[in-house]
């Protein structure tokens, strides 16, 4: 009797790999077998596919029919196949003629025989149009608007298996989507916008300094300052993905299922902002068929950990490898998959376990031991990892109602542009991209302080009896100031900025 | 009397026997050994019932014998009231502690100069400054400090005179192997190697409780002439202190503070009562006859500041300005801005809070 193939492929980590379809029809007693280590979602294919062909006008055969999902030692998930198996029982029966040479198919059915969107399509994309061969999609329409963007590759979207059919048999002509990647790189539309934010200068500037060497950040603050509201323009101050950094990006948004029909192109910096019963499972990514977590759609942008005290720690721990690496491992029974992960951390806490420490309106209630105990939880391996700390106060109104004009993202964006360019040029060969990055020998090596600098910071050190590792952190933060500035030499006044940015440190005796 | 002092002891670690109970005990029974071993009938007649059976349950866990030596093993001198190294000015009192636990060198019967230095556990850069600066010069004249070795003022102050090696008298609410705050453990040690006392009426292994702070307060002006509030908000232990002073007729002295600042709203307020506002050492010599020492050694400020500099000190006052106002006031770039604002932190003139402010010290 007949078999057939259908050519698909499925999303791994955030990459992708083929899979071929096989369909056998042959005598028996009627039934229908999927092989090939399918989870449950794969199986179910089964109902999906036989009412679906049913309901789209075709004949289901009363004989044995077999599936076959190769390679077969991978393990096959998601309903991504429902599409391909139909297709290829259609082809085995003789209903369907020809499937053309080169042809990639995806694609959820449901009972009625419409398409659903599946995830993870945009790898699969970018798969094929690595293999130097003009590839074919045949896609659910609401995943064909993500892929369209990518060159190479041919992509059809369609509504239900009948239109599909139609297509193949040549009963209706398509022309491939397209659409090109300038279309959304030219204009990366962000929300937010620094002006938006009257006064804050010392948050502003914090976040200037972040964008520009690539600092992890703390923001300390009564509720209701503004830290959030900070935190949430950190993106917009960053300069705009490179097509291979969105690329990266929306592959990990599209393994995560989050591409939408009106954003399927992610253009802007992402901002995550898990909230704090987050697991340490869906901050880091894992679970058993692994999935990226927060901090890979955080990938290129900013990672907002808001009440940083109350994560459980843990979760908190887990950040550390990520931190030092750029990228997570996450080795499950099933698979072990590498995401990239490499963000700007920006984390905020109340100063003290009621809220209003130093706070101008309403008193602390803390006894001294409670604030002890509450800043002691904030030290550890992660905090040495951030290079500044601010004070986000809150402020009176007058401040709110100050006339100031705001200065705006854009304006600040063109100078983080030039730090950055700055310091790439310094970097060159020394495998890091920013101040942030620096190890010890980089530190020694490229934050070359004036004379009068460097008497100033031994004087400080001691004055304000700061410890040794502040004063490395002290270091990087003023080697940015001074690129803000485009000063080869630190001088003074770097310094004594970057000092500020010390705030723990700093208030020791409270 | 010394066959006696054990019971003492004893009845020292039976919760609900204070001085009046004790001293009834000593009429009815004649001696503490003999109230120890009196019969449960007997006691309740002078205790109550409740008290009588607390006894009656002490000692047949407590051994009086042992437990004395023990304290005196551990080097802590046991004082009873009777005694002639027991404090005199404590003993003066209506109902004083009737057994002190005191570890260190110092002579109660050689001192006769004592002050309290008090105040809030939340001080303010200023009261800092104050408290520092006033135990430094008393004790200097020859003062014993008196104080609770709280967090704050009280260890401020303590921690002044023993940097100037001089006794200083630390009277705890727990037991003196139970040093409460924890964290002043090095400096309670530093207080005895420098020849003060740590004092408590409780035994050495008894913890902290709300309910004693205040029966240390009474001991802290007990012992002391005059007491000396730094800073205190409206509801402030130390207050409580100043009360008992002016129950047993002591001096009673505040440092003024700014009026908005709210560390400073209970001394203002006593001294809008009548206590003496303090601005130099001389003012608390001079309530006690004494004439004043050598002459203040005060900071000039102004000498040595750059214009900038003295242009930012003026403009930042002892309640704490935003760094944020003060930026935008000065109008410059916050590089320089910061250099100058650090500079006169180094000086030791600011200082920076919580709330994102600078304040004067």
């Amino acid at each position: 009797m007949v078999l057939a193939r259908v050519l698909s492929a499925t999303s791994f980590g955030i990459d992708a790999r083929f899979v071929e379809v096989e369909v056998d029809v042959g005598a028996g007693l009627p039934s229908f077998h999927i092989v090939g280590l399918p989870d449950t979602a794969v199986q179910e294919a089964r109902e999906r596919v036989r009412s679906a062909l049913k309901n789209s006008g075709f004949a289901f055969p009363p004989q044995r029919v077999t599936v076959n999902l190769a390679p077969a030692f991978l393990k096959k998930t998601g309903s991504d196949f429902d599409l391909p198996i139909a297709l290829g029982i259609l082809l085995a029966t003789k209903q369907l003629r020809s499937l053309l040479e080169g042809t990639v198919v995806l694609g959820e059915l449901s009972l009625s025989g419409e398409l659903r969107p599946v995830n993870g399509v945009f790898p699969v994309a970018h798969f094929l149009s690595l293999q130097g061969k003009p590839y074919r999609m045949l896609l659910p329409l609401a995943n064909a608007q993500e892929s369209a963007v990518v060159e190479g590759i041919e992509v059809f979207g369609f509504r239900t298996l009948r239109e599909v059919c139609d297509f193949l048999e040549g009963q209706q002509t398509l022309r491939p989507l397209k659409r090109s990647w300038e279309e959304y790189l030219a204009s990366p539309s962000f929300d937010e916008d620094l002006a938006e934010i009257k006064g804050q200068r010392q948050g502003k500037r914090a976040l200037e300094i972040a964008a520009s060497g690539g600092h992890h950040l703390l923001f300390i603050g009564p509720p209701g300052s503004g830290k959030t509201m900070l935190a949430r323009k950190l993106p917009s101050l960053l300069p705009p993905l490179t097509i291979e950094q969105a690329i990266e990006v929306t592959k990990i948004h599209s393994v995560a299922g989050l591409l939408s029909e009106d954003h399927p192109f992610i253009t802007a910096p992402p901002f995550r902002a898990p909230h704090h019963t987050v697991s340490d499972v869906a901050l880091i990514g894992g679970g058993q068929w692994p999935r990226p977590g927060e901090i890979s759609l955080a990938h290129h942008g900013v990672l907002f950990l808001d009440e940083v005290l109350e994560f459980r720690r843990n979760v908190l721990e887990a950040l550390r490898e990520p931190l030092e690496t750029g990228k997570i491992t996450v080795s499950r029974v099933n698979a072990t998959v590498t995401y990239p992960a490499r963000f700007l951390l920006v984390l905020a806490c109340n100063p003290c376990p009621c809220g209003y420490l130093g706070d101008a309106e309403r008193p602390c209630t803390c006894s001294y031991q409670q604030i002890l105990r509450y800043r002691s939880k904030l030290s550890g391996p992660l905090l040495d990892r951030i290079d500044l700390q601010v004070e986000v106060p809150r402020l009176g109104v007058h401040e709110l109602l100050s006339e100031r004009e705001e200065e705006s993202s854009g304006a600040v964006r063109e100078r983080v542009k030039q730090a950055r360019e700055i310091q790439k040029e310094r970097f060159r060969g020394e495998g890091i991209l920013l101040n942030g990055e620096m190890k010890s020998r980089h530190i020694k090596r490229f934050c070359e302080l004036s004379q009068e600098a460097k008497r100033f910071l031994e004087a400080s050190l001691k004055s304000l009896s700061l410890s040794a590792r502040a004063y490395h952190r002290i270091l990087k933060v003023a080697r940015t100031i001074a690129d803000l500035e485009g000063k080869a030499r630190i001088e003074v006044s770097h310094i004594a900025e970057a000092i500020q940015y010390r705030f723990l440190d700093r208030q020791s005796r409270l | 009397m010394s066959d006696d002092l054990p019971f003492w002891v004893a009845f020292s670690h039976v919760r609900g026997i204070g001085p009046v109970r004790f001293r009834k005990l000593l009429s009815t029974f004649g001696s503490a050994a003999a109230s120890w071993e009196a019969p449960f009938e007997a006691l309740r007649e002078v205790v109550g019932e409740r008290l009588a059976r607390c006894i009656v349950a002490a000692r047949k866990m407590l051994s009086p014998h042992e437990l004395y030596t023990a304290t005196v093993r551990e080097g802590i001198a046991v004082i009873p009231w009777d005694s002639p190294a027991y404090p005199a000015l404590l003993r003066s009192l209506s109902n004083p502690p009737f057994l002190l636990y005191v570890e260190g060198e110092f002579s109660f019967s050689v001192h006769e100069k004592y002050i309290a230095i008090v105040g809030t556990r939340r001080p303010t850069p200023y009261g800092v400054k104050a408290a520092r600066f006033f135990a430094r010069e008393l004790a200097k004249a020859g003062w014993i400090v008196v104080s609770g070795l709280a967090v704050g003022i009280d260890g401020e102050a303590q921690r002044a005179v023993v940097e100037e090696e001089c006794p200083t008298i630390a009277v705890l609410g727990s037991g003196l192997r139970r040093i409460y705050p924890a964290v002043h453990l090095p400096l309670a040690r530093e207080i005895v190697r420098r020849g003060g006392a740590l004092v408590s009426e409780y035994p050495p292994g008894f913890g902290p409780r709300p309910e004693y702070f205040p029966l240390r307060n009474r001991i802290i002006s007990g012992l002391s002439c005059g007491v000396l509030v730094v800073e205190a908000p409206r509801k402030s232990g130390a207050l409580i202190t100043v009360d008992f002073a002016l129950e047993m007729g002591r001096e009673v002295f505040a440092v003024p503070g700014p009026i908005f600042s709210p560390q400073s709203e209970g001394t203002n307020a006593l001294i809008a009562q009548g206590a003496k506002p303090v601005q130099r050492v001389e003012d608390i010599l001079e309530a006690f006859g004494f004439s004043a020492p050598a002459p203040l050694e005060l900071t000039e400020v102004g000498e040595c500041l750059s214009e900038k500099e003295a242009l930012l000190f003026s403009y930042i006052d002892h309640v704490g300005v935003f760094k944020e106002e003060l930026l935008e006031r000065t109008g410059w770039e916050e590089g320089e801005f910061f250099q100058v604002l650090l500079t006169l932190e180094m000086k030791g003139l600011v200082q920076e809070v919580p709330g994102g402010k600078v304040v004067r010290v």
